[in-house]
């Protein structure tokens, strides 16, 4: 029998998880071609977005990158951490089977752990010193832009030291841009009141993607903010702004941003009782109350099951439940084999974003790496130079 | 009475079956809308057994949609059963030797039936091996074994 048309094998393709097409890869010099189109990787991508399959879950570990199909969660798969090994990575952000990845403000890289293709970023200084920062004042945020269909990390910082600023406290934000590969800086940083406050609301100092922007809540404080607000980058234009707050919300204190569908989501935790959450159907449209759980752990949900009537829900980020909107009772999602094991989820598309091609320089690149692993600004940076020199 | 279709197999087999049945497949659904049906669809690229098989899926597939819109009341006591169901009835109706799977297959894609292309798709690829699916999908290789090993190389991990 002659040959497979290629454009049904095209069809059989764009079907396939992205771990199998990478494997398919070795069939044939056509094949290869193809999977490594970019045309195949956006119709991939689009097709995996559009039908929902192959959602996986991704669970972070100290030593390892654990993915799970949401519907064979027996399906796990062990992704040695790319960056390293010593518990400190942390993952800030999913889009289109992308993850962020950070051991330090200076040390952070895209990883597809779909096609296990890292790209790390260049190195970009920070203007403060070493000792004006500190993890809590850092914050990431991964996005997708479709306007330029360019993936791209934004890292806010500010100093804890006034400095020579008259009020406030220096801020700086600087955005990449995987198409250029290259920072650049966020000049004017219009927002005021940012200045007065060197905290976003944290853990959830991870920007939230939705509306072709990226989200952090800037928590109200006694005196200087007087309600809590949403700091909005957007993706598209590179500009900082701000987007309406459900006024009901205004003055709690215990809050979280997440997504789900595409929309905006707060938690407000009540303690001891239960957690409202609010949703943001339009995007720059009005706030409402989606729905009430009665629990008093931190719930952040994550996704909904195929037919809608169960919420996925991540909780107190070290356990995933499956949460039934009608009866409003919850069921332990279980992976075997990660019983008790304490990690929190994202959910990771599967696609062929940043390609298939191997890093034979990974081996060598972690090698020196380790070197700086526990100290990273300059220190890190010269070690990361001097790595840079030695391979051409 | 509902109005019939028939099919014409490869080997001039007649096959009548319901409108309804024969919608599932965009092609015909689209032949069909242009009226041009008057007198049998061949498919000349379909043989008898793939034929039977393709129109008790669409057959089941109709079904199984008409009765979960009758039951579309009780949706959350009932639907995700019927879901099940239907989930069960399609790994058994893949349970079929390779070479009419891969048939199946093609005339998933020809005739457009998403959902059994996405079915026979899955189930043909699932636990394969590189050198069964080249077999099944009759993919010459044209890699030398150096340029292969290098290929497989770049993602050794995949081959663990």
């Amino acid at each position: 029998m002659a040959n497979l048309p290629m454009d049904i094998v095209n069809d059989v393709f764009l079907r396939l998880p992205a771990t199998t097409l990478v494997r398919c890869r070795v069939l044939s010099k056509p094949c290869f071609s193809l999977i490594d189109s970019p045309d195949f990787v956006a119709s991939h991508l689009k097709r995996t977005l559009e039908t929902e399959e192959h959602l996986m879950i991704l669970l972070r570990s100290p030593r390892l990158l654990r993915t799970v199909y949401l519907d064979a969660p027996d399906k796990i798969s062990d992704v040695e951490h790319p960056l390293q090994t010593d518990g400190s990575t942390e993952v800030f952000g999913s889009v289109n089977g992308l993850v962020g990845l950070t051991n330090s403000p200076v040390d952070l890289a895209l990883f597809n752990p779909s096609t296990r293709k890292i790209h790390r970023l260049p190195i970009e200084p920070i203007d403060f010193t070493e000792h004006s920062i500190s993890r809590e004042n850092v914050f990431y945020g991964l996005g997708y832009d479709s306007v330029s269909d360019d993936y791209k990390v934004v890292r806010m910082v500010q100093s804890k030291d006034r400095g020579i600023e008259r009020f406030g406290y220096p801020f700086e934000v600087k955005v990449f841009s995987l198409k250029r590969n290259r920072w650049k800086r966020i000049r004017e940083v219009q927002i005021l009141f940012i200045h007065f406050y060197y905290r976003f609301l944290y853990p959830s100092g991870n920007g939230v993607l939705a509306g072709n922007s990226l989200h952090w809540i800037l928590p109200r404080r006694q005196g200087l903010i007087a309600g809590n607000r949403i700091i909005r980058f957007d993706l598209a234009s590179d500009d900082l702004g701000v987007l309406s707050f459900p006024q009901e919300l205004y003055f709690e204190d215990n809050m979280e941003m997440g997504v789900l569908d595409g929309c905006l989501c707060l938690m407000c935790y009540s303690m001891f009782s239960h957690v409202e959450v609010w949703i943001l159907r339009e995007y720059q449209g009005k706030w409402s109350k989606f729905i009430t759980v009665e629990s008093y752990n931190f719930i952040r949900p994550l996704i909904y099951s195929k037919d809608r009537i169960k919420i996925l829900m991540e909780i107190n980020g070290e356990k995933l439940v499956w949460y039934d909107l009608a009866s409003k009772s919850f069921e332990t999602f279980v992976i075997k084999g990660c019983e008790g094991l304490q990690c929190s989820a994202e959910i990771v598309v599967s696609s062929l974003v940043l390609g298939c091609k191997g890093d034979p320089h990974r081996a060598r690149e972690k090698k020196m790496l380790q070197k700086g692993s526990k100290r990273w600004g300059y220190a890190h940076l010269y070690n990361v130079l001097s790595y840079l020199f030695l391979i051409p | 009475m509902s109005k019939k279709i028939i099919f014409e197999s490869s080997e001039g087999e007649s096959f009548e079956v319901d409108e309804a049945v024969a919608l599932e497949c965009q092609t015909i659904k689209n032949m069909i809308e242009d009226d041009c049906t008057d007198g049998g669809i061949p498919l000349a690229n379909v043989n008898s057994a793939t034929l039977t098989k393709v129109i008790d899926y669409c057959k089941k597939h109709v079904e199984a949609a008409a009765a979960a819109e009758a039951n579309a009341g009780d949706k959350d006591i009932y639907g995700a059963n019927k879901d099940i169901e239907l989930k069960t009835w399609d790994e058994e109706f893949v349970k079929v030797d390779q070479p009419l799977l891969f048939d199946l297959m093609l005339a998933a894609n020809f005739l457009i039936i998403p959902g059994l292309l996405d079915l026979t798709c899955k189930t043909m690829m699932r636990g394969k091996t590189v050198l069964q699916i080249r077999e099944i999908f009759h993919i010459k290789k044209d890699y030398t074994d150096a340029e292969e090993a290098e290929v497989r190389k770049e993602n050794a991990w995949a081959f663990e």
